[in-house]
């Protein structure tokens, strides 16, 4: 059995759910309460009892044997005997299952957490002993985990939104500057215009205030820190919202856009805001990636209980060394001060907490793409 | 009047020259306004302008594009550079490729108004 495979049974028999929803708060005070809950049979205890049943079996035989007259070789020690072999055959195999067992399954645990999924440890005895102790530990553990990895998540956010500002600032320049003059037309011109050509200007201050508007919502929008909610999301619509806060960067990279998408994408379970992320970093990088210009796909199908992307560039690709190493954090082969290293790392840890895979295939000097799967919300999965 | 002087406006942002075609016509120039870099090329092929005013970020040829092209083939033909996206380095760049003035945006009308002027005598 491969290590994900006993990974993927360690979390099935901890009974929570295949996709896991982005971590809260509460998930965590639930998991300790029900931890708590079981009844306490120590690993202490049940030694001493053991070794307590040991004792007294060897007693009875000592007795058997001597009480019997004939040595120990007579009939009824041997029967004895054998009940003495039996017992501690039964003593050792339950200790190797009260120690062996948790021991594989914390070596589950370590597998899932090591690859980003910081759901807590839920019971999966009746019972409670020292190894939910540890799992106790480990909770807390993860609590503090899951905590500095959305504060990286926000820095890494914020870092994106600073290499957007300029692009920015230059659009909301635009409609500023429009507003600008043509209040001075209005100004200069007010006794010379006709009430139709002063409606028309009026119009048009409106609507470049709406512009404007847009602009600096877009950009509020992405770097608020909502109430992290998993929801139903359509990530046709987060491709979107997310190309819209980047059609400056694209227009001045000369890079198109295109989507392939089927009519009905059903939804995906997760936080819009850390989605948009994820695409906002392939579609950065992407554009990174083609500096004399060039096309970013995104192609969408819904496969059996996912939906999977294929966001493609047709970039100057990663090269093969390189490749294994791109999801790495704080690798970067950016010049310094350019990059963090942190953007498809942070990409990849949010795919794995809405319960989904990323992968890349790259091609030198013909582009790369990345392939996403995330699992489906729940109550479409049947589709 | 045969010999007004002929202006190009060039901006992605169509507001721009529906508001300087009518101050710089009534200052006396012959203005023609485009919003796409491509077909303002196409029309600097035919003919040559006194002054041209024009955006630097542009879908297309950059305005830096439009301001090589025009230092090669027609010298003496004045650029002025208006752009939202006002950094000491592409200032540097378009006065380094020939920009008689650099104006950030947001302008004031009378601003460039006066700056064309000047650059058309």
């Amino acid at each position: 059995m491969s290590r994900q495979e006993r990974a993927a049974m360690a979390a099935d028999e901890s009974g929570a759910p295949a996709a896991a929803p982005p971590h809260q708060g509460h998930e965590f005070a639930e998991a300790r309460r029900a931890l708590l809950a079981r009844p306490r049979i120590s690993i202490r205890l049940r030694l001493a009892v053991g070794l307590f049943l040991c004792f007294l079996l060897c007693a009875a035989y000592a007795w058997t044997s001597f009480s019997a007259g004939s040595g120990p070789v007579g009939g009824s020690p041997m029967l004895l005997l054998l009940v003495l072999l039996v017992a501690f055959t039964v003593i050792i195999v339950l200790f190797d299952r009260a120690l062996m067992g948790p021991i594989r399954r914390f070596a589950g645990y370590t597998q899932r957490i090591s690859q980003g999924d910081f759901r807590p440890i839920v019971p999966s005895r009746w019972y409670r002993d020292e190894f939910t102790d540890l799992a106790m530990a480990v909770n807390q553990m993860l609590e503090e985990l899951a905590s500095q990895q959305r504060h990286i998540v926000q820095a890494a956010k914020l870092t994106t939104v600073g290499t957007l500002t300029s692009g920015i600032a230059h659009e909301l320049n635009n409609p500023l500057n429009n507003i600008a003059i043509t209040t001075e037309t209005l100004m200069e011109d007010l006794p010379r215009l006709s009430d139709a050509e002063k409606w028309k200007l009026l119009e048009d201050i409106y609507f470049e205030t709406e512009r404007a508007g847009e602009i600096v919502k877009s950009l509020l929008d992405f770097t608020r820190e909502e109430r992290r909610e998993s929801a139903p999301v359509d990530l046709a619509e987060v491709v979107e919202s997310t190309r819209r806060i980047l059609q400056n960067e694209l227009d001045l990279a000369n890079v198109s856009f295109r989507t392939r998408f089927p009519a009905r994408l059903p939804p995906v379970r997760g936080e819009r805001n850390p989605l948009r992320q994820v695409f906002l970093n392939l579609f950065l990088n992407a554009i990174h990636a083609m500096p004399e210009g060039g096309e970013i796909e995104v192609a969408a199908t819904a496969v059996p209980g996912m939906v999977c992307l294929d966001v493609r560039d047709t970039g100057s690709g990663i090269p093969p060394e390189v490749l294994p190493r791109i999801f790495d954090p704080f690798f970067t082969t950016k010049e310094p001060g350019r990059g963090t290293g942190l953007g498809l790392s942070v990409t990849q840890s949010i795919v794995r907490k809405h319960g989904g895979e990323i992968s890349v295939s790259s091609e030198l000097g013909k582009g790369t793409t990345f392939h996403l799967c995330f699992p489906l919300a729940a109550g479409v999965a049947g589709e | 009047m045969a010999d007004r002087k002929r202006v190009m406006v060039l901006d992605d942002e169509p507001i721009v020259g529906e508001r300087l075609r009518p101050v710089l016509e009534r200052e006396g120039f012959e203005v023609e306004v485009f919003t796409e870099s491509e077909g303002a090329l196409q029309r600097l092929g035919e003919t040559t302008f006194s002054v041209i005013v024009t955006d630097i970020k542009m879908k297309g040829p950059s305005g830096l594009d439009i301001l090589r092209f025009v230092k090669e083939t027609a010298p003496g033909t004045a650029v002025i550079v208006i752009t939202g996206y006002a950094t000491i380095e592409t200032r540097h760049e378009a006065e380094a490729h020939g920009a008689c003035h650099f104006v950030a945006k947001p302008f004031k009308m009378k601003d460039i108004a006066r700056l064309v002027a000047k650059a058309a005598r």
